[in-house]
């Protein structure tokens, strides 16, 4: 039993992360990567080269980028060390699980895999091309749903307030991303740049609830519920759901030779599922000592046409218990309880469509500044908004950035996102000969200390580069 | 150079060291297991919005309910008895005619050389046997029969032969047989006439009833023979004769003479009794439906219920003040005049007039009764009628028309009740509330209680504790009895924990109910309209404890 407790704890950590942070990444200039979230960052080499496909060492390490985290809980907010006659103990701690609740909750992963990126300075422009593999997913749980599963639906009923459920998200989402970047100068104080990104997708589920609620009357202990949401879903084998009305019962149904429908090649290639995004920034230096600059991400959309399917359920259901029937008792308990069950479905029932879809990819903006200390010590502030399923997640950050040698830089940051106010941040790129070696991460203390973080993230890979180019000391950039 | 990776590695060292406190917190085997949630919960449990019918309909299925255009209701039980087939009562047996004409009978005066003819004339006439020996049949109108006739003739002439009944026509013409006979004598003819359609004039002879007359005409042509001896020999028979309708008097006959029983199950349910109980107004009714053109009584022989209360059997028709539909008391039915109609009527009996309320005071579980049905019970009037389709049908109704007062009508039983089934589910439970939000509108007030005993039948506790938290109010019901006002009320049943340990050595429960009708102890009369409903909603409030060791759960 306390195996399995164990691991549905663990489930619901391990199912829950939150977005691309890349905090500390945005100032690593020397690493071209770091154009992926700051489209203007300047690049120090001529030529630069990465990615897996990259014979060796574009595996070792691979690159990739791995971001979890969650704005709720800490593993010791679940489980952690007793005190007094408990000091040896595990224990654990409801109340303060409950205590970091927020309204949402939000739960993902990411998981990047960057196939291939080239970089060229040339003169005063910079053009990059990328192809990335991208798998996001994850699940935004409502604060009043776990408030529900701790605490019971009686203070909701004392207080005459509805369950808001209208925050639960589940978010799938799969897809190729090839991009050109250019940045260059405008003129003495001002760096433009941009990115142009294709968007093929592979498959996707996504949520959009508009209204779910659970209302307990206080006069008369009913229960109103009333949802308006919608299931997307798109993924290579067609799926029929069956809605019998004369028996109130639902059905998926999968093709027998379901395995017919899923071709590696077919599925990797599918050019169906078409979308665009953009990057945008721009840097200005106010002078020789401060700068600042603002990026868009991931401004952009995908499409959804291979075998799309929707799921749609708008109602209102009072449900008032199960109907006494004196007059008919042949009617047993059981066939009540069905009766129930057939009342909600018919009421909550989802209407299947086959329509094409769009999603929104979660766009960011970064807007910061640089101060420079000393030539090779430099101070970053980032404040960063992203606009995920209709939440404003926002972040600030504080960097101390250096390059220590013209083969080593290393970056510190401080951040305080997802509800969460310890995150050290620490960024390393090595380069020897031609070989760049970058490892970075927003949450040093979650790799040292994991049972007090709510994110873990690390991004890393090995980048080719050609012919280190001196950045003026007039420029901001170093 | 070196102070760089001096500096690394102190750090690395650093969080390897720190790394190592972090284990414990990743030992699930320090984990102590203990659970502590106490959610609370408050839910919808049970919703009922009933009508009166519907309640009644549920404590007995087999009810009928009458509900005015007030929309005040009765209880209805009721059955049917019929008359006999009109064909087994007055019908039309086969009839028969036949004689013999001898040559005595015919002038052949001037009859004796080839060539003459003679014709001539007899009078006859054919009597009809009827279904009784008093009936006296006017008019029939032939919608089935057949006649059949054989005639045999001795004569040495050519012998042409006619009967003609002229009072049985279709048409306007009369049924007449025509013959033929050679002059060889011993000759036989036959003869099949259907009569369908037919209408038989019974009236016009001398009796002017049950009679035709029939003319025989006969026609000779000499043949040359000297000899003018011989005979007619003739028999004619209805068979198969079936009437449209048929007019006359019919005379006495037995329409119904039948058995049947009347449950009346409102008194039937053993699982419900009843202390004291009035109904203002009961009736016993009989309707019937007669399209005999006859004048008719009607009268049970016998009537007997059984009681509820002593199981004794008692006879109705002698009971108190007695029945007034004996066979010394039947009442004339009232019949229709004119073809084809049908004639309904009904005999209220009730309190005023019977003794009724004394019989359904006796809480009669059924009354079985044997019914007859006799026409022409005074006169001879020949205005009787009848088709092949009249029928006479009587509805035997017990009408319970709810308007009075109850006392104390009440269940009770024991069934089993292993509260061990349930004991490791209850454990966790720190509180259970049962709301009942009760809106009466019934004029009847209510109150129960469940009893929780022990293997030994001792009772262990029981589930309402006051007075108050038992009863369920009445409507309020005005001066005429009607209810005016929903009698509304909350309760909330609490269960703790120490309750359901008291109670956790349950085998069996006793739950018992009574009811009341509004002002019952003054005897006020309360009268029922298919208008009123109780509504209530149980809910539940479930505040869980669950404080555990989670590795004992499994135990």
């Amino acid at each position: 039993m306390k195996r399995t407790f164990i691991i549905a704890a663990f489930l619901l950590m391990a199912g829950i992360v939150s977005a691309q942070q890349n905090f500390t990444l945005f100032y690593m200039n020397r690493v071209m990567q770091s154009k992926w979230v700051n489209p203007v960052s300047e690049n120090t080499y001529s030529v630069t080269i990465g990615g897996l496909i990259v014979p060796l060492f574009g595996q070792v390490p691979p690159a990739m980028h791995f971001n979890y985290a969650n704005n709720a809980w800490m593993y010791n907010d679940i489980f952690h060390k007793g005190t007094g006659n408990k000091a040896d103990s595990l224990v654990f701690d409801l109340d303060r699980m409950m205590d970091n609740v927020h309204k949402k909750n939000h739960f993902r992963f990411e998981n990047d895999i960057e196939l291939f990126s080239l970089g060229i300075n040339w003169e005063t422009m910079y053009l990059s091309l990328s192809l990335n593999e991208k798998i996001h997913y994850g699940v935004t749980l409502p604060g009043d749903l776990i408030h529900l599963m701790a605490y019971g639906n009686r203070p909701y009923f004392d207080m005459n307030k509805p369950i808001d459920l209208s925050g639960f998200n589940l978010n799938f989402l799969h897809y190729h991303e090839f991009a050109i970047g250019l940045s260059a100068v405008a003129n003495d104080k001002i760096r433009l740049g941009g990115r142009m990104k294709l968007l093929f997708g592979l498959a996707n589920i996504s949520t959009s609830i508009n209204n779910f609620s659970l209302y307990t009357n206080p006069d008369n202990v009913y229960m109103t519920g009333v949802t308006d949401m919608t299931i997307h879903a798109s993924q290579p084998i067609p799926v029929e759901y069956i809605y019998y009305e004369d028996g109130d019962s639902v059905d998926f149904n999968i093709p027998e030779n379901a395995g017919d429908y899923f071709q590696p090649l077919s599925y990797f290639a599918n050019p169906r599922n078409f979308g665009f995004a953009f990057d945008l920034g721009a840097s200005y230096e106010i002078n020789r000592q401060w700068s600042v600059f603002a990026s868009a991400t991931d401004i952009g959309l995908i499409t959804w046409n291979t075998n799309p399917f929707n799921l749609v359920s708008q109602g209102s259901f009072l449900f008032k218990g199960m109907q006494v029937q004196f007059w008919n008792d042949s009617l047993t308990l059981e066939q009540s309880a069905e009766e129930l069950v057939d009342s909600v479905l018919n009421t909550f029932h989802f209407e299947s469509n086959n329509y094409s879809y769009v999603t929104m990819l979660p766009s960011n903006i970064y807007i910061g500044g640089m101060y420079k200390f000393k030539n090779k010590l430099h101070f970053g502030a980032l404040y960063r908004a992203e606009l995920y399923k209709k939440s404003l997640l926002s972040s600030v950050t504080l960097s101390v950035n250096s390059d220590l040698t013209r083969w080593f830089s290393a970056h510190l940051s401080y951040t305080i996102a997802n509800n969460n106010f310890a995150n050290i941040g620490l960024g390393i790129s090595l380069r020897a000969a031609i070989f760049q070696y970058y490892i970075v991460t927003d949450n040093l203390i979650g790799w040292i200390w994991p049972q007090k973080s709510q994110n873990f993230n690390i991004r890393m890979g090995c980048n080719l580069v050609f012919g280190y180019k001196q950045r003026p000391e007039s420029k901001i950039y170093y | 150079m070196k102070k760089t990776l001096v500096i690394l590695g102190m750090v690395f060292l650093s969080a390897w060291l720190l790394n190592s406190c972090i284990k414990d917190n990743f030992d699930f085997d320090k984990w102590d297991g203990e659970v502590n949630w106490n959610p609370e919960f408050i839910a919808p449990a049970l919703w009922c919005d009933l009508s009166i019918a519907e309640a009644i309909v549920a404590y007995d299925t087999t009810i009928q309910l009458i509900e005015n255009e007030q929309g005040f209701i009765s209880l209805k039980y009721n059955t049917h008895v019929s008359s006999r087939k009109i064909s087994e009562v007055i019908y039309l047996p086969d009839q028969e005619f036949n004689g013999l004409i001898h040559s005595m009978l015919i002038d052949f005066s001037g009859f004796n050389q080839t060539g003459d003819v003679l014709s001539g004339s007899l009078p006859g006439l054919m009597s009809f046997t009827m279904f009784n020996n008093e009936a006296e049949i006017d008019t029939v109108l032939l919608k089935a029969g057949v006649l059949n006739s054989v005639v045999q003739s001795t004569f040495k002439h050519t012998l042409q032969l006619e009967f003609v009944f002229p009072t049985i026509t279709k048409d306007g013409q009369a049924l007449k047989l025509t013959f033929f006979f050679p002059p060889t004598g011993g000759y036989q003819a036959t003869s099949n006439v259907d009569v369908t359609g037919y209408k038989a004039d019974m009236t016009q002879t001398t009796q002017g009833y049950n009679e035709v007359p029939v003319e025989i005409n006969y026609t000779f042509y000499h043949s040359g023979s000297a000899d003018n001896s011989g005979m007619i020999l003739f028999d004619s028979d209805f068979t198969g004769l079936n009437y449209s309708w048929m007019t006359g008097y019919f005379g006495y006959n037995s329409l119904i003479f039948e058995s049947d029983t009347l449950d009346i199950n409102i008194f039937k349910n053993e699982n419900f009794n009843v202390d004291e109980y009035y109904f203002q107004d009961p009736k016993f009714k009989v309707f019937y439906k007669n399209s005999y053109g006859i004048p008719t009584n009607f009268y049970f022989t016998e009537m007997f219920a059984q009681s509820k209360i002593n199981g004794q059997n008692y006879s109705i028709i002698d009971y108190e003040n007695g029945l007034p539909l004996d066979s010394l008391h039947p009442y004339n039915v009232s019949f229709p005049y004119l073809f084809g109609t049908v004639r309904e009527d009904s005999i209220i009996l009730h309190r005023n007039n019977s003794n009724i309320p004394q019989v359904i005071s006796i809480q009669p579980k059924w009354i079985q009764f044997i019914a007859h049905a006799h026409t022409n019970p005074y006169s001879t009037s020949h205005n009787n009628f009848v088709s092949d389709q009249s029928s006479l049908d009587a509805e035997v109704v017990v009408e319970l028309p709810l308007w009075g007062y109850i006392d104390n009508f009440h269940a009770r039983d024991t069934a089993e009740f292993d509260f061990d089934d349930i004991y490791g589910t209850a454990k966790i439970i720190k509180r259970l509330a049962v709301r009942l939000d009760m809106h009466n509108g019934f004029p009847v007030e209510g109150h129960g209680q469940i009893y929780f005993l022990d293997e030994n039948y001792m009772v262990l506790d029981s589930l309402l504790q006051s007075v108050q938290d038992r009863i369920i109010p009445a409507a309020t019901v005005d001066a005429n009895g009607r209810v005016i006002d929903f009698a509304d009320k909350l309760t909330i049943i609490e269960m703790t924990d120490d309750k359901i340990e008291m109670i956790k050595n349950t085998k069996y429960i006793i739950y018992e109910g009574h009811t009341n009708s509004s002002e019952y102890t003054s005897h006020k009369l309360v009268k029922v309209y298919g208008d009123y409903r109780m509504k209530f909603d149980v809910s539940f409030e479930l505040d869980l404890g669950v404080n555990v060791d989670i590795d004992t759960l499994n135990n």
